[in-house]
């Protein structure tokens, strides 16, 4: 990526801040949540970059590490509703990870940028809701530290 | 079942005992070398005589040592977090647990093996003659809570007991042939573990207030992090953090430095060696659930970072979250291995 493509990514035309927040959405329910959004054409923030992923459970924790110490403002889990896994039980236990991975990230000022969320495949609305929602919330906290910390 | 009165002498007849009968093949157990005292693993009974398994020493974790262990029937004579740390690895499936018989004693608290070589307990009065010598207990004892044996097979306990020892056991088995006399447990025992986890909670609120005041902003967590050169000693002293091929030793995580190059590119440098705080958030998230709060990571650290009150703070927190102690019980299932249908709701 060169100098200049990031500068376009940070800074609207403004000079405000535009987060760059990565979202791993569930094959299932919120990956189809995401498409009736957009055939329904509501609006929400082009702050998210997708991944799909076939449950929300197959996200590592790791990933999540990995994206914010390496300058994502946020990262995004979305899945199906509890109860309603395709799996059955994934989301239960992405719940525990998430819930143990807040934890971990609340001593190092860094639980905020991380959130989880339920979208089932009919919810287009909730899915533009929680972009919408996800997006203000890091653009209050402003952008993550580590974006350009690079002595750590 | 039950439990029996025994001296220093019935420890050692004990572990003779199992290997004379065939029961296990090793006995894992600290032992008087001519100079100072350190871990064994013992298969002639003529050898006992050298043990000390009630030494107050700590210089590894050796739970480590015992994790892929095979077939073979071995016993072992550990401190209570190496216990905690072992029955952890049963429940990762790391370690076998029907060849397996764990004793543990209570632990008054133990030293660094470089600060002298004592075989008996820490009483009090030890204690303070240690203390005349400038010797004091390993950071990580000062503020342990878990200082009793877990779920174990066979527990001795040592604290608030005027005269011997008290044994107390669920399974007889290993006990035969030693003609041990009955005996209870004093009712004064729990007042003095009451006493003994009064201060030590003191010290550990003290500790964690501490470091959570240094890792609340980004800058002072650099401050904590600094010093960190990613030897990984911390990843190979822990006696849980168990994978066969770690993260960062894959492509992924072991940059080569045309990868570097490419992170650098994207904040403008990069501090080599890079993923410091990566690498600890990692361990915190694979470790937090089952960490045994022994102390054996920041003792092996060659830079002083203050791994334990990070991960007294961390650790903490998570086994909190579910309401765990990390092996304490031996049929507990882990945290972050189960779920139930109703619960963490306000996680967003």
């Amino acid at each position: 990526m060169t100098k200049k493509e990031e500068k376009v990514i940070e800074m609207d035309e403004k000079g405000d801040f535009e987060p760059k927040i990565l979202g791993f959405l569930c094959n299932w329910c919120s990956y189809a949540g995401a498409d009736l959004a957009g055939v329904s054409r509501y609006q929400y923030p082009p702050n998210v970059q997708c991944i799909r992923v076939m449950c929300s459970s197959r996200v590592d924790p790791m990933w999540i590490l990995k994206a914010l110490t390496d300058g994502a403002d946020g990262v995004l889990i979305a899945g199906c509703h509890p109860g309603d896994c395709h799996y059955v039980e994934g989301n239960y236990r992405t719940r525990r990870r998430i819930a143990a991975l807040k934890k971990i990230l609340e001593n190092y000022g860094l639980s905020d940028r991380v959130f989880l969320e339920w979208v089932s495949a009919s919810e287009g609305k909730k899915f533009a809701e929680v972009i919408t929602k996800v997006t203000n919330a890091i653009k209050e906290l402003g952008p993550n530290p580590y974006k350009k910390r690079w002595e750590i | 079942m039950g439990s029996y009165k025994i001296n220093k002498g019935d420890i050692q007849r004990l572990l003779e005992n199992l290997l004379k009968r065939g029961l296990v093949e090793g006995i894992l157990v600290q032992s008087k070398g001519e100079k100072d005292i350190f871990t064994t693993l013992i298969t002639d009974p003529g050898l006992i005589n050298t043990t000390a398994p009630l030494a107050p020493l700590f210089s590894s974790n050796s739970a480590k040592y015992l994790r892929n262990n095979g077939f073979k029937n071995i016993a072992v004579f550990v401190k209570p977090c190496e216990a905690r740390a072992i029955n952890e690895l049963i429940k990762l499936n790391q370690i076998r647990s029907d060849n397996i018989l764990v004793i543990s004693a209570d632990c008054h608290g133990t030293i660094d093996p470089k600060d002298g070589a004592i075989s008996e307990p820490l009483t009090k009065a030890k204690r303070k003659e240690l203390e005349g010598k400038g010797i004091s207990l390993r950071k990580a004892c000062t503020v342990c809570e878990h200082f009793t044996p877990p779920e174990v097979d066979i527990s001795i306990m040592t604290i608030g007991i005027d005269e011997g020892y008290i044994l107390v056991t669920d399974n007889d088995e290993p006990l035969e042939g030693l003609d041990l006399e009955k005996g209870e447990v004093p009712k004064g025992r729990d007042a003095e573990i009451e006493k003994m986890l009064k201060e030590r909670s003191e010290n550990k609120e003290k500790m964690v207030s501490e470091i959570r005041r240094k890792l609340s902003s980004v800058g002072s967590l650099t401050e904590v992090l600094k010093n960190c050169i990613r030897c990984d000693n911390c990843r190979e002293m822990c006696p849980i953090c168990y994978c066969k091929e770690c993260y960062f030793e894959t492509p992924l995580g072991d940059l080569k430095t045309d990868e570097m190059l490419y992170q650098a590119v994207i904040k403008g440098a990069l501090r080599v060696p890079p993923d410091i705080l990566f690498y600890h958030l990692t361990r915190n998230m694979h470790v937090a659930s089952s960490c045994v709060e022994c102390g054996a990571c920041e003792e092996a650290c060659p830079r002083d970072l203050p791994l334990l009150a990070l991960w007294k703070a961390i650790a903490g927190d998570v086994q909190a979250l579910f309401k765990y102690a990390s092996g304490m019980k031996g049929d507990e299932p882990l945290p972050l291995a189960g779920f139930k249908e109703s619960e963490l709701e306000e996680v967003k």
